[in-house]
C-alpha cells in the first residue's frame, strides 16, 4: 500500500520539476513587479543642514540677482511612515528612477467574442521618485544646496533650483557628470521670468566634474534639452 | 393560424441572396486577378520611380540656419527640430517648432534665435540665446496657435520692440533683450491679468495695463507709479477696437485665415495706448501720461525693504 503510494508521488514530482521552476521564476517576476510598483514613490524632504557630508554628491553655491522669498515653514505627519516637510524657502527637486517588471495584460482573438484569451505579459516599467532638499540660507541672495542621492533609486544626474521672488515661482534646471571636467561656475537667466542666477559647484571629495544648465521645462528635471544621454553631451 | 405559417415559408425561401453573391463574386474574382497582374507588371516601373523620390522628398535633410545651429525635417512638412553641433536640442521639453528663425543679433558667437513650437507638447514663442556654450530658452509668448503664431506687435513709436501681449514681455531686437515687468507690489493679490503695453525709450520700465488702472514698473524690481486709467474709461476707448478686430477676425476667416481674435484685440489695445500716452522723463523716473492723466507714485516698497 505505501510503495503503491510512494511509486506515484516521486512519478509525480519528477514530471512537475520544470512547472515548479516555472513557478519560481513567475514568483520572482511578481516580486520584481511588486518592487516596481510599491517604492516610496512620495517625495522625500531634506534639509542641507541635515545632510550627512560623506553623502553629498554636489554641492551648489547659488547667488540670486533678486533675493528668493524666504518664508520656512515645517509640517510634520503622523502617517505610518512619519514624515516631515519643508516650504517656503529654495529647494533643489532632483528626480530619480527604477527600472523594474510589470504585467501588461494582453488579449488573444477578439475581444468582441467570447473567445478571447487575456493573458499577463512582462515588461519593464520606470517608475520615478523625488527627492527635495532645501537649501541653506547664508544671506537674503545667497544659498547653499546639497544634491544626494535615494538608497536604491538610480539618479538622472540632473535637478531643478526651485524657488520664488515675490510669490512667482520658477525653476532653473541643471545637467551634472562627475566623469566628464569642464567649467562648473557660470551665470544663467531662468525661462519664465528672466531672474538672473550665478551658479558654482564643487564635487565630492574635491574631485572634478561638470554642471551644465539643462534647459529642462520648469517642474521637469531629468528631461534636459540635449536628451537623456547628459555623459554624451557634457563629454563633448 | 395558416397565414402566418405561409408568410414565414416564404420568408424562408425568398432568400437567395447567398446564390447571388456567389454569381456576382466570379466577376470580381477576376477583376482582382486582373488588379494583381496589374501591380506586377508596375512593380518595376514604381521601383525605378522610388530612389528618385526617396532622394527629394522622403529623406530627412538637414540645413544649417547660422552658428552651430542648425534644423532638420522632412522637405514636406513644415515641422523642424532644432539641431546644435549636431546633436538634437530641444528647448523646454518642445521637440519640433513650426518657425525658426535668427533674430540679428549674436550672443557667445552664436545667433539668438525665434523659435515658435508646434502645438504638441508645445510652449509657444520662445528665444534661444547661447549662454555659457549652452543654449538656453527664455518663453516670449506661452500662445500655442498653429495657425496664427504669436510674432509680437511692434511698439509705435519703436523700431527694435516687439510687444508679446499674450506673456506680458517684450523682445529688444537689437540686442535680444527680453523684458518682463512685476506688476504686484510684495504680498499684493491682484486678480487682473497684467499686460504689457508699453516699454520706456531706455528699456528699463515698462508700463502694464490693468482692468483698473495702468502700473509702471521697474525692470528687476516692483512696480512704482500707477496711472488711473479707469475700468470706465478703458470700456470707451477700447470698444471700437474690439469692433474692429471682429472684422479683421471676419475679414480672414473669409479670406480662409484663421486668427487669434483675442490677441488682435489685445495687441490693438497695446498700439492705442502707446499713440494716447507718452512717456516723460520727471524728477521721480518715467512718467507714463496722456489722455488728460498723471502718473502718481505708489507707496514706497522697494526690493531693499523686504
Amino acid at each position: 500500500m505505501r510503495s503503491t503510494l510512494l511509486m506515484p508521488n516521486s512519478l509525480m514530482s519528477k514530471s512537475l520539476m520544470p512547472s515548479i521552476r516555472r513557478l519560481t521564476t513567475l514568483g520572482l517576476l511578481v516580486l520584481l513587479a511588486g518592487c516596481a510598483g510599491s517604492a516610496e514613490i512620495f517625495e522625500e524632504h531634506v534639509r542641507t543642514e541635515d545632510a550627512k557630508p560623506t553623502d553629498v554628491v554636489l554641492t551648489l553655491d547659488v547667488a540670486f540677482a533678486r533675493a528668493p522669498d524666504f518664508e520656512p515653514e515645517t509640517n510634520t505627519y503622523n502617517g505610518p511612515p512619519r514624515r516631515v516637510e519643508y516650504s517656503g524657502y529654495p529647494s533643489l527637486d532632483v528626480p530619480f528612477y527604477q527600472k523594474g517588471l510589470g504585467m501588461d495584460l494582453g488579449v488573444l482573438g477578439d475581444p468582441r467574442a467570447l473567445l478571447a484569451l487575456p493573458y499577463p505579459s512582462p515588461t519593464t516599467r520606470t517608475t520615478s521618485a523625488k527627492l527635495k532638499i532645501f537649501g541653506e540660507r547664508r544671506d537674503a541672495r545667497h544659498y547653499r544646496f546639497v544634491v544626494l542621492p535615494r538608497a536604491g533609486w538610480n539618479s538622472y544626474n540632473s535637478f531643478q533650483v526651485s524657488f520664488a521672488v515675490n510669490g512667482r515661482r520658477e525653476g532653473m534646471t541643471f545637467a551634472y557628470s562627475t566623469k566628464a571636467v569642464c567649467e562648473s561656475a557660470f551665470d544663467v537667466t531662468t525661462p519664465t521670468y528672466g531672474f538672473g542666477m550665478s551658479v558654482s559647484a564643487s564635487f565630492a571629495n574635491g574631485k572634478p566634474g561638470c554642471l551644465m544648465a539643462c534647459d529642462a521645462r520648469p517642474g521637469y528635471p531629468g528631461y534636459c534639452a540635449f536628451g537623456a544621454d547628459v555623459e554624451s553631451m557634457l563629454a563633448k | 393560424m395558416p397565414a402566418p405559417l405561409f408568410t414565414k415559408h416564404q420568408s424562408r425561401t425568398a432568400l437567395p441572396q447567398p446564390f447571388r453573391a456567389t454569381f456576382s463574386f466570379i466577376p470580381s474574382k477576376r477583376s482582382c486577378l486582373c488588379l494583381a497582374l496589374a501591380l506586377i507588371v508596375s512593380i518595376p516601373v514604381i521601383a525605378r520611380a522610388q530612389p528618385v523620390a526617396s532622394e527629394n522628398t522622403y529623406a530627412k535633410t538637414v540645413e544649417p540656419i547660422g552658428g552651430d545651429f542648425a534644423l532638420q525635417g522632412y522637405p514636406r512638412s513644415h515641422l523642424r527640430a532644432i539641431l546644435f553641433r549636431g546633436k538634437p536640442y530641444r528647448p523646454l521639453n518642445a521637440v519640433e517648432f513650426i518657425h525658426v528663425r535668427a533674430l540679428g543679433p549674436t550672443q557667445g558667437g552664436q545667433p539668438m534665435l525665434v523659435a515658435v513650437s508646434n502645438d504638441f507638447m508645445g510652449v509657444g514663442t520662445i528665444l534661444i540665446a547661447v549662454q555659457n556654450g549652452t543654449p538656453l530658452a527664455r518663453v516670449l509668448s506661452p500662445d500655442v496657435n498653429l495657425h496664427d503664431p504669436d510674432m509680437g506687435v511692434a511698439q509705435p513709436g519703436r523700431k527694435d520692440l516687439l510687444l508679446f501681449t499674450t506673456g506680458s514681455r517684450a523682445l529688444v531686437t537689437s540686442t535680444g533683450q527680453v523684458l518682463w515687468f512685476e506688476h504686484q507690489r510684495p504680498k499684493e493679490k491682484l486678480h487682473s491679468i497684467p499686460q504689457l503695453v508699453s516699454v520706456s525709450p531706455d528699456n528699463r520700465y515698462g508700463a502694464l495695463l490693468l482692468d483698473n488702472e495702468i502700473r509702471l514698473g521697474r525692470l528687476d524690481d516692483g512696480p512704482y507709479a500707477t496711472v488711473p486709467f479707469t475700468k470706465a474709461m478703458q470700456t470707451k476707448a477700447f470698444s471700437s477696437l474690439w469692433d474692429e478686430s471682429s472684422q479683421a477676425a471676419r475679414k480672414a476667416l473669409d479670406a480662409g485665415q484663421r486668427i487669434d481674435q483675442r490677441r488682435l484685440y489685445r495687441n490693438l489695445k497695446a498700439e492705442w495706448i502707446n499713440k494716447n500716452f507718452q512717456w516723460q522723463e520727471g524728477k521721480s523716473g518715467w512718467q507714463f501720461n496722456g489722455y488728460g492723466l498723471k502718473s502718481a507714485a505708489l507707496p514706497l516698497t522697494t526690493a531693499q525693504e523686504r
